[in-house]
């Protein structure tokens, strides 16, 4: 069963078209990475799903339920801002409260031991916090909450190294010990490739693609060589990007490569490793792809 | 969670926001209050007073409050995943209840200013019908029509201030600018319009008098149209007020619905 369906979603701000007809269903119990560029769609998109926004065209479900205005379906969703909502007065201590109030199966003593973990002092107010404890703070809020859906826009968003391995352990814990549906959105692909076990793609507002990660980086191939080898292995594949340093060629593939073909290419003096999804993602969005049929 | 119970919990959270901000409000007010008490006592006032000015105080605070709070409550609200329908169906019960509440301890000040002072305590309902149809109007009214009226007018005020606020929030620059100045541009039409009936009022630009002087005649207006009868008046003032307020809110609906969070 779905759990979350996005049919024909289209958002202009003005005349920008910010979202352009996208289609995505997310099943539950998964976690998903929301990638794309600056401006490419992504928080207008997790903004349209928690109904923060209206699209101009289409529509969102969630459990089969249209979201808007639906506070049952919406009590199951919690999202992590990368603004901040709170007034500045507000007290640590006091927002958790609330938290629960709303969330009523949050677990207060849980974000109590993430707040030591991470050396938060709860009895701050929310203006004190730097970019960084606002960060964990949210988080901690998003991970006590215990709700079914979990979307984090930028969770690591001026978090220094430490903390965003903390954050990211604390993550793969929830997930093992509840299987809750996790949305993350993140600029730092490479350090959160390993949580994931979706990716969706999305730039300059359209779905690029949305699959299995471990069946996306089994695609995605950098093959080094001789030029003309390199050119004819790739003739019939999608090419995202070719570097030539002088009679040799580096390509990044995109597609599944048979055994036979792989064992071929190797037996011809092709090298071949598999891309990272960071690398991937670049090249799936950078407009480099080149034609060598 | 029903929808019941998240309009509660709203409710306490936007109650909770307005608490410390009320609290001083009433404090000052208690203590202006108890001035006027002392004063009148040592000077041994005797007759009737006014009591008007703490309800209009009271009007502009609920104004004030409204106006200023909202983008912090709706940001909080909706930081909590809550539907716009929700946080509105509360706002409107914090503003009733508030609004209730000011009307109550208005009413509890002019009582215990008569006990102090021994003397009376005219509220505003008073002076309207004295305006209206002169000094005839003691068997008309009494505690629950003061407190009826009261309420009804703190609600237009914070509904009025809600809608200023939703447009202001739904507005683009343009659109924000043409209404920070169409209350100056009001006026103007206003002076043109009224010039002759009002020009004994604008003098030196008095926009308050000419403001009451309106209001006189918005009452006298009413009054003599629709009943004949005072209690009629006071009624039907209290109704006009909640349609009023209503309006309002249909507007404020419309303007949140689809109000976007930033």
């Amino acid at each position: 069963m779905n759990l979350i369906e996005l049919n024909n979603i289209s958002k202009y701000f003005g005349k920008t078209k910010a979202i352009d007809r996208v289609n995505l269903t997310l099943a539950p119990s998964k976690i998903y990475g929301l990638l794309g560029r600056n401006g490419a769609g992504k928080t207008t998109l997790l903004n349209i799903i928690t109904n923060r926004i209206y699209p101009d065209q289409g529509i969102v479900k969630i459990e089969g339920k249209n979201v808007v205005l639906n506070d049952q379906i919406l009590r199951n969703v919690f999202y992590m801002t990368e603004k901040n909502l709170f007034h500045e007065g507000y007290s640590l201590k006091e927002l958790l409260y609330l938290c629960k109030d709303f969330y009523p199966s949050a677990d207060l003593s849980y974000a109590h031991t993430l707040a030591a973990k991470f050396r938060l002092n709860l009895k701050q107010k929310i203006g004190g916090l730097s970019m960084g404890y606002l960060s964990i703070f949210k988080a901690i809020m998003a991970l006590c909450s215990n709700a079914p859906i979990l979307i984090l826009d930028e969770p690591v968003s001026g978090l220094d190294a430490n903390h965003r391995e903390l954050l990211y352990k604390e993550i793969l814990e929830i997930y093992a010990a509840k299987a809750q549906t996790i949305i993350i959105s993140t600029h730092l692909i490479e350090e959160i490739a390993a949580l994931l076990e979706e990716v969706i793609i999305i730039d300059h507002g359209k779905l690029l693609l949305q699959e299995s990660s471990e069946m996306l980086l089994q695609k995605a191939w950098i093959v080094t060589g001789e030029i003309s080898k390199v050119r004819s292995f790739a003739k019939s594949m999608r090419v995202l990007n070719a570097k030539t340093l002088g009679q040799r060629e580096e390509v990044l593939l995109f597609g599944l490569i048979s055994q036979k073909d792989l064992i071929a290419g190797k037996n011809s003096g092709l090298d071949f490793a598999m891309a990272s999804l960071q690398k991937l993602f670049i090249g799936l969005t950078e407009n480099t792809e080149v034609n060598h049929e | 969670m029903n929808r019941v119970n998240t309009i509660f919990k709203v409710l306490k959270m936007l109650l909770n926001s307005w608490k410390t901000t009320a609290a001083v409000y009433l404090g000052i007010a208690f203590f202006v209050n108890a001035y006027v008490a002392f004063s009148l006592r040592s000077f041994q006032e005797t007759g009737d007073a006014t009591h008007s000015e703490i309800t209009i105080a009271n009007i502009i605070f609920i104004f004030i409050l409204v106006i200023a709070s909202f983008t912090e409550c709706f940001r909080l609200t909706m930081s909590m995943n809550v539907s716009r329908r929700t946080f509105f169906y509360s706002e409107i019960i914090a503003i009733v209840t508030l609004s209730f509440v000011l009307a109550l301890l208005d009413l509890g000040a002019g009582s215990i200013l008569t006990l102090l002072t021994g003397m009376r305590f005219n509220h505003i309902l008073h002076q309207i019908l004295v305006s209206v149809a002169g000094q005839n109007y003691e068997s008309y009214i009494n505690e629950f029509t003061i407190l009826a009226f009261n309420t009804s007018f703190l609600f237009l005020a914070a509904t009025s201030g809600w809608l200023i606020r939703m447009l202001y929030y739904r507005a683009n620059k343009l659109q924000q600018i043409v209404l920070s100045f169409s209350p100056i541009l009001l006026y103007s039409l206003l002076y043109i319009l009224l010039y002759d009936s009002l020009r004994p009022r604008l003098e030196n630009y008095n926009l308050y008098r000419a403001a009451i002087y309106i209001g006189e005649n918005f009452f006298r207006f009413i009054h003599s149209i629709l009943f004949d009868t005072l209690i009629h008046f006071v009624f039907v003032i209290i109704i006009l007020s909640i349609f009023a307020s209503v309006s309002n809110l249909f507007l404020c609906y419309l303007l949140i619905r689809r109000a976007a969070v930033r």
